[in-house]
């Protein structure tokens, strides 16, 4: 005797239940078609379900279409995003965000020029992590969209680009747009470029109004790694934020300039101990000697993580 | 030798009105690791049989009609 | 009265997969693209859609080992000091240097990490010594991910069945499985090449502080299955002794989370609000430290998050009440916590194997194959240390990719029809009785039997008297009644968790010295003895069906640890004799 195990359900059941005058039994039919095996039909069938006179089977078929491949998903999904139902315009969003095939780039792209700002956001979503070229040029533009969603994404598809070419956009979003997410992804965009422009730009946002801007700011800052941003970054270790002034620190160890010390060993008598640990580390990265009375105190601090981390930093200091 | 039956408060609760388990929909029942969920066949409708629950949520997120609500154990609550 | 069918049916395989959570689909996937004309099938006991440790997704990696941030020798000397050097290092380094391309596939498979503005991994620092968090924000579709790989494949799925007791061939190699349906009773027998285990911890091996059976830090269908069936095959089980013990929410069976928590400024406190962890990466003498404190005057343990900002406390709640226990939220309503304006008590979970948090494990080599020819081990069940999600992955697709090439080589054993009706008749015992103990009373007697003899700091004489107890319950295995299949399914569990407690009592009592903080830690024996047990602790069936022990070498180093690791690794060492009060 041989045993099957198989109970993946029928199409032409699935098909039937589909054509029932109930929302709900034809839904249920749209989410059997993930595990009925076939493609060509699963495709054909949750594609024309995105017309249903229904919200909810419409909503189903756009996430049902997510486990479904080819330019025939793509291009109903594209259509789905124009929806009145926002249900069905976030399923089908989610879904052409999750697609890797770079294929369906011309597609999304064409919709791209369609004047609502859902579906012009949801489309550079769908083509950042494609990284095309052509789409280098439509995210420029998008940057000047009034809609703040339609700027976020546009940063991302440029920073997603890497190029230097867009490297005065996204320093224009990170120092002027109107949107404080929109300026905090702008500085966080700025990680890949290794010049002073960059820098300016981070120098300028740790003054921004916004404290998780000027978090991020002092993080990249380190990053870009330019040493004209120090100054700025010994004044915010006095921001009202000890976030801000902890990446301050993080910063500060990896740019290594001794005029650090002082503020960074002040910090060691802070009440926050991610604070002090961080300071503890910046003052081993910079290895300058006059750190060494700071570390001696601080690693007899309350907290492991300090003194364990001023140890390593005093021998770091010996060693040099 | 003899048994007796003993009643416990489940965690998970079905909302009888929105649950479209009449509708063909198993989702809640395919979804739990424990298999504690069935279909009541009489009502259409799911229910916990077992308390034996992980309050892990699979059957509430899942569920297309948000007709579940899982709370903790009361032991652990 | 039983639903049973008379005849037990059979079907044939090349690769049985048991196991559908983490590692399971992976080693089919690798399995079949390594060979597509080969038949290959996932068998398990729930759902495939949302089973195993990760059935509601995962907050981030933790053992991310990505160029620029970490090396491979790096994470086997992390992985060599975090263990107390008892490592088969090679295992750990085939893990290691898979780790970054297993990475690229699930990103692009759509596995969501954190990236920078750029798209580049987020990488996070965590420990001291490497980075190794990647964190997973959106993690909750990774089960979603997993299905849409195996219906891509053609895999066949066999849910709701579960694997009782491995076959094995005349010549001793792996020949098949016995299944029950969990829901009908029906038994089957699948003859298979290949067999790859990958059914997660021993989960329900303690009893969690709650009472609540299924109130565990693991899945709780995850009972042990894997680690019985390999010792009933003849399999080699190593690090039993070396249990799994983790931190807790008090009563919620949710982690810490400190890879979530950390990097955005939370961590562990005592009650005066003050870090007190010395020790550097999870480990044994990291639980040893929190158990002390725990007790001691400074104790309980809390998770502090107060002292964060708004924004930050609403990063974390969205990333912890979205991922991997979502429930959470819920429990700390229920007992008016909240993140912004009190710590979060703290507490250990009950003891467990797990070779994905501590080391217990069915002993494999870095192609992951067992000591039976044709039986694989991957993920949390096998025995590579500390491997988490990645890890699972990753020995998953050697498995798969292992258990290909084996099938091209060796013809399907047969198996003896005798063995296939004694095993039927052991597994439907229960059902056909007309009464007795239900398997609920019974496992809770055990499980609470397991907290009060093996649970650490360890006595000699308590595990004594607890094997004791737990011969006691084998006896009342024959009065055990199941009411319907899903009792004759729990009867089945209890069974491996049986087996479990009674390796756990042995392998702790073989090893007479302390080692891995609290995981191991002997009150009469308090010293650690690296003359006597520098050795791996290996677990086998015996003649009388019971186990045995023995010592098994550590294989060369291929990372040496050098002066400066050493020293490190012994200052953070805390006396464990100095500290049992």
């Amino acid at each position: 005797m041989t045993l099957s195990f198989d109970e993946a359900p029928d199409m032409t059941e699935i098909q039937a239940r589909y054509a029932s005058p109930d929302p709900a039994v034809r839904r249920v039919a749209i989410m059997d078609l993930i595990d009925a095996g076939e493609d060509e039909a699963g495709i054909g069938l949750a594609v024309s379900a995105l017309s249903d006179a229904d919200h909810s089977v419409r909503a189903e078929a756009a996430s049902v279409l997510n486990e479904f491949q080819g330019d025939a998903v793509i291009g109903a999904l594209l259509e789905a995003l124009g929806d009145d139902d926002e249900g069905v315009r976030e399923a089908a969003a989610e879904s052409l965000a999750e697609n890797k095939d770079a294929a369906a780039g011309p597609a999304i792209l064409v919709r791209l020029e369609d004047e609502d700002p859902f579906i012009k956001a949801a489309c550079l979503r769908a083509v950042r992590d494609l990284r095309l070229k052509e789409s280098q040029g439509v995210a420029l533009t998008a940057l000047g969209h009034s809609d703040p969603r339609v700027r976020r994404e546009a940063v991302g598809v440029l920073a997603y680009l890497r190029t230097e070419e867009v490297l005065m956009a996204l320093m224009n979003a990170a120092r002027k747009d109107a949107d404080p997410n929109v300026r905090r992804v702008g500085v966080g965009s700025l990680i890949f470029s290794k010049t002073e422009q960059a820098a300016d730009t981070v120098v300028h946002a740790l003054g921004d109004d916004n404290w998780q801007v000027r978090e991020e700011a002092a993080f990249i800052a380190g990053k870009v790694g330019e040493p004209s941003a120090v100054p700025a970054l010994i004044e915010a270790m006095n921001d009202d934020y000890w976030q801000v002034r902890v990446k301050a620190a993080a910063s500060l160890g990896m740019l290594k300039d001794p005029a650090a010390v002082a503020v960074l060993g002040q910090a060691l008598s802070f009440n926050i101990s991610n604070l002090r640990k961080e300071a503890a580390a910046a003052l081993g990265e910079i290895a300058s000697r006059d750190g060494l009375p700071f570390l001696e105190a601080a690693s007899q601090d309350v907290d492991p993580d300090v003194r364990k981390v001023a140890r390593w930093a005093i021998g770091r200091i010996e060693a040099a | 030798m003899p048994l007796a039956s003993l009643s416990n408060s489940v965690p998970v609760e079905v909302n009888e009105e929105a649950c479209i388990a009449d509708k063909g929909c198993t989702v809640c029942v395919d979804v739990c690791p424990l298999d504690v969920l069935f279909i009541d066949e009489d009502k259409g409708k799911a229910f916990m049989k077992y308390d034996e629950c992980w309050y892990c949520l699979p059957c509430e997120k899942d569920c297309p009609t948000n007709a579940i609500t899982v709370s903790i154990p009361y032991l652990l609550r | 009265m039983t639903d049973s069918k008379d005849e037990t049916e059979t079907m044939e395989v090349d690769v049985l997969v048991i196991g559908g959570g983490t590692a399971g689909p992976m080693a089919a996937v690798k399995a079949k693209q390594a060979n597509p004309a080969l038949k290959v099938a996932v068998l398990e006991k729930a759902n495939v859609k949302r089973s195993g440790a990760i059935s509601m997704g995962m907050d981030g990696l933790n053992n991310a080992v990505i160029p620029g941030h970490a090396t491979p020798e790096q994470y086997v000397k992390e992985i060599t000091v975090a263990n107390d050097g008892i490592v088969n290092q090679k295992t750990v380094m085939a893990y290691a240097q898979s780790s970054y391309d297993m990475i690229n596939q699930l990103d692009e498979w759509g596995v969501k990490f954190e990236k920078d503005e750029t798209g580049e991994y987020n990488v996070k620092k965590v420990h001291h010594m490497g980075t190794y968090v990647l964190p997973m924000p959106e993690g909750h579709h990774m089960k979603k991910i997993l299905y849409r790989q195996l219906r891509r494949h053609r895999i066949q799925v066999i849910n709701r069945y579960m694997a009782t007791r491995l076959f094995n061939g005349p010549d001793g190699r792996i020949a098949g499985a016995m299944l029950l349906n969990s829901r009908t009773a029906e038994t089957a027998v699948i003859r298979a090449k290949t067999i790859i285990l990958c059914t997660g911890a021993a989960g329900r091996l303690g009893l969690p502080a709650s009472g609540y059976l299924f109130g565990t830090y693991e899945n709780p269908t995850n009972a042990g299955d894997g680690y019985s069936m390999a010792y009933h095959a003849g399999a080699e089980l190593s690090g039993l002794e070396c249990y799994q013990i983790n931190p807790l929410i008090k009563d919620y069976n949710g982690p810490a989370c400190a890879y979530v928590t950390g990097p955005l400024g939370g961590y562990t406190a005592n009650a005066t609000g003050d870090r007190f962890i010395e020790c550097d990466y999870w480990s044994g003498q990291m639980m040893w430290e929190f158990h002390r404190e725990l007790e001691g005057g400074k104790g309980p343990v809390f998770l502090k998050l107060d002292h964060l900002a708004e924004e930050t406390v609403q990063e974390i709640e969205t990333i912890l009440h979205s991922n991997e226990r979502p429930s959470r939220g819920r429990f700390h309503d229920s007992r008016s916590t909240n993140y912004r304006e009190k710590m979060v008590e703290m507490h250990i979970s009950e003891i467990g194997f797990c070779s994905g948090h501590s080391a217990s494990g069915i002993w494999t080599d870095e192609h992951a194959r067992t000591t039976v020819p044709g039986l694989y081990a991957a993920g949390d069940v096998g025995s590579v240390p500390h491997n988490y999600m990645l890890g699972a992955f990753v020995y998953g697709a050697l498995a798969g990719e292992d258990a290909a090439a084996y099938c091209a080589d060796n013809e399907l054993p047969e198996i003896d029809a005798a063995e296939i009706a004694r095993e039927r008749a052991r597994v439907l015992a229960p059902l056909e009785r007309e009464s007795g103990i239900p398997p609920h009373q019974i496992e809770y007697k055990l499980r609470r039997f397991v907290n009060d003899y093996l649970q650490p700091p360890k006595v000699t004489r308590k595990m004594e008297i607890g094997k004791e107890r737990f011969d006691e319950i084998r006896a009342d295995l024959g009065r055990m009644y199941a009411a319907d299949p899903h009792e004759l399914m729990r009867a089945a569990e209890l069974q491996f968790i049986l087996d479990c407690a009674d390796m756990a009592a042995a392998a702790s009592l073989y090893r007479t010295e302390s080692r891995w903080g609290l995981y191991h830690h002997r009150v009469d024996h308090p010293e650690i003895d690296n003359e006597n047990w520098f050795v791996h602790v290996q677990t086998k069936k015996g003649e009388d069906g019971m186990p045995v022990n023995f010592k098994r070498e550590i294989d060369p180093y291929v990372v040496e640890l050098d002066d400066e690791d050493k020293v490190a690794y012994q200052q953070l060492r805390v006396g464990s004799g100095q500290a049992t009060s």
